[in-house]
């Protein structure tokens, strides 16, 4: 019946909208190399060709190295995006596990990974994340993925480990386990179709983090390294000149928000598709 | 003959709160059930039933603890490892839950529930699995069973989610089936059926039954023998005919009385 979850969330016409602005982010990511009118590295010109207003030629204008915006946000959304996705799925396969473990072996399990998960919820994630960085220095796109996801699971699996608790108390995980079912079995055929949706919820949410956290990190230096565009190194290429080349700062400004606008909204709409489904059992 | 199930000196005691003394749950029960018997199990709500019921699953809730012995098959099960008592579970030894909609998962298709327990025991082939299910749906009298068997619990009816839920704990054949007030959550019709049913299968398959009720009605038209438990004891191991006729105990003459008029009204 997530299937019923779907078509509510499609019924949502705020919802369909939410899809619409992430369903496009992710296909001019994965065609950024097709559609760009530039190579997004190319300087043709960095005299003549610098930090040219929007025109014909350069709909966003042209950077200080006289490299295309446009091509460059284009590009920036397939590393910004890419990065993103792989820290949220790794973010919230680690929590959805940890979380799963914790509730069905409990224990001093339990314990060990409640108390972790309360301990490091208290640390700021960017701190931590620049902490780590400024100690390994300068990370590829790889690395920036294993660290904003293992820094991302607390919720994930603060959520799960609370829903499987639940739905373990239930009768039919107690029938199951009268008929011979293992822990593993309980876990996998009912917990986690259980939270499933509420797993979808955070992953929805992480996805909303992630994105403006590898754009702090590559604004600041840390993240993405240049010539290799991403949303946060394009808005630091832009400060210099906040005042006399706008566009420079705008274009990669309006996509983070959307985007991160656009999360917010579908997993505040998806939790309420969610809602509706537990009204009708 | 050796008895199939054997309980000797089965205490089960609820942990207190910090610092008070446990609460007895169960106090120094024995019985013995004979394959193929029909037992009733006859107590008020709190007597102890279901906790008797579970604590020979080995599946009490982490609050209670298990004390004394229980044989089963010749295997002592509260010394025995979870593993080997898992595996008799569903294959020797069933249950059968009071409310067929809260013991049936929500989200999964009844026959896919079904075959879960095929699944459990080692069926590798998820299809013969399925195959097997539909097959046993339809023995408990679950029409258009391959039809039904695609459906969701909420699309059933009372009846029918009981069936199914039957029809997991047969599945396997086990030597022993708990009912744990099979009949309680079904209107009165059903309730008939239902019964009617799990005698049939007793009957066809040589299957120990013990029927867990707060209904002497429920029990009187099922099992040969009662067992009465009042306040965590066993008050009473009688032929059901001589129950309904001089309950010994004053306790059982006490609960015969105050459960008959309550009849079938949970």
């Amino acid at each position: 019946m997530a299937a019923s979850t779907w078509h509510r969330l499609m019924d949502d016409r705020t919802a369909r909208a939410a899809v619409g602005v992430l369903g496009t982010a992710a296909l001019v990511a994965v065609l950024a190399r097709w559609i760009s009118p530039y190579d997004p590295t190319l300087q043709p010109d960095p005299v003549a060709l610098r930090l040219l207003a929007p025109s014909w030629q350069h709909p966003f204008g042209t950077d200080p190295f006289s490299r295309d915006v446009l091509s460059r946000v284009l590009h920036g959304a397939r590393v910004s995006l890419g990065v993103a996705v792989g820290a949220m799925l790794l973010s919230v396969t680690l929590g959805t596990a940890l979380g799963a473990v914790a509730a069905v072996v409990g224990g001093w399990v339990d314990t060990a990974v409640s108390g972790l998960v309360d301990v490091l919820i208290a640390m700021p994630r960017l701190l931590v994340v620049i902490t780590l960085v400024a100690t390994f220095g300068t990370l590829s796109p790889w690395w920036l993925v294993v660290l904003i996801g293992g820094s991302g699971w607390l919720t994930t699996a603060r959520i799960v480990r609370a829903e499987c608790r639940d739905h373990l108390q239930r009768e039919y995980v107690l029938a199951a386990r009268a008929l011979g079912a293992t822990h593993w079995r309980i876990v996998w055929h009912h917990l986690l179709p259980a939270v499933a949706p509420q797993v979808a919820v955070t992953a929805v949410l992480a996805l909303a983090a992630v994105i403006p956290l590898e754009a702090a990190l590559s604004f600041v230096g840390l993240g993405i390294q240049p010539p290799l565009p991403s949303w946060g190194n394009i808005l630091l290429d832009g400060t210099d000149y906040l005042t006399s080349a706008w566009w420079l700062v705008v274009f990669p400004l309006v996509a983070v928000t959307m985007t991160v606008g656009a999360a917010l909204v579908l997993a505040d709409r998806l939790r309420v598709a969610i809602a509706g489904e537990d009204r009708d059992q | 003959m050796n008895p199939l199930l054997s309980v000797e000196g089965l205490h089960v005691d609820a942990a207190g709160a910090r610092g008070a003394a446990p609460r007895p749950v169960l106090r120094d029960v024995s019985f013995a059930l004979q394959p193929g018997a029909t037992v009733g199990l006859l107590g008020a709500s709190g007597s102890g039933k279901t906790s008797l019921a579970l604590a020979v699953l080995g599946l009490l809730p982490p609050a209670l603890t298990a004390r004394g012995r229980v044989f089963f098959e010749g295997l002592e099960l509260l010394a025995a490892s979870r593993g080997a008592r898992r595996l008799l579970r569903g294959r020797r030894l069933s249950m059968v839950f009071q409310e067929p909609l809260t013991a049936l998962n929500p989200r999964m298709r009844v026959g896919a529930q079904v075959a879960e327990v095929a699944r459990a025991h080692g069926e590798r082939e998820s299809r013969r699995a399925m195959r097997d299910a539909v097959v046993m749906m339809a023995r408990v009298g679950l029409a258009e069973a391959d039809v039904q068997a695609y459906r969701f619990p909420h699309e059933l009816s009372g009846g029918e989610r009981q069936r199914v839920l039957i029809a997991m704990a047969l599945l396997l054949d086990p030597a022993l089936l708990i009912a744990d007030e099979p009949t309680s959550a079904l209107d009165v019709t059903v309730q008939a059926q239902v019964l009617a049913l799990l005698r049939a299968q007793q009957r066809e398959r040589g299957m120990a039954l013990l029927l867990v009720s707060h209904d002497l009605g429920v029990i009187a038209t099922t099992c040969e023998r009662t067992l009465v438990l009042h306040d965590g004891s066993i008050v009473e191991d009688v032929p059901t005919r001589q129950l309904l006729a001089a309950p010994e105990h004053s306790q059982a003459r006490a609960l015969v009385a105050a459960v008959r008029p309550v009849g079938r009204s949970a």
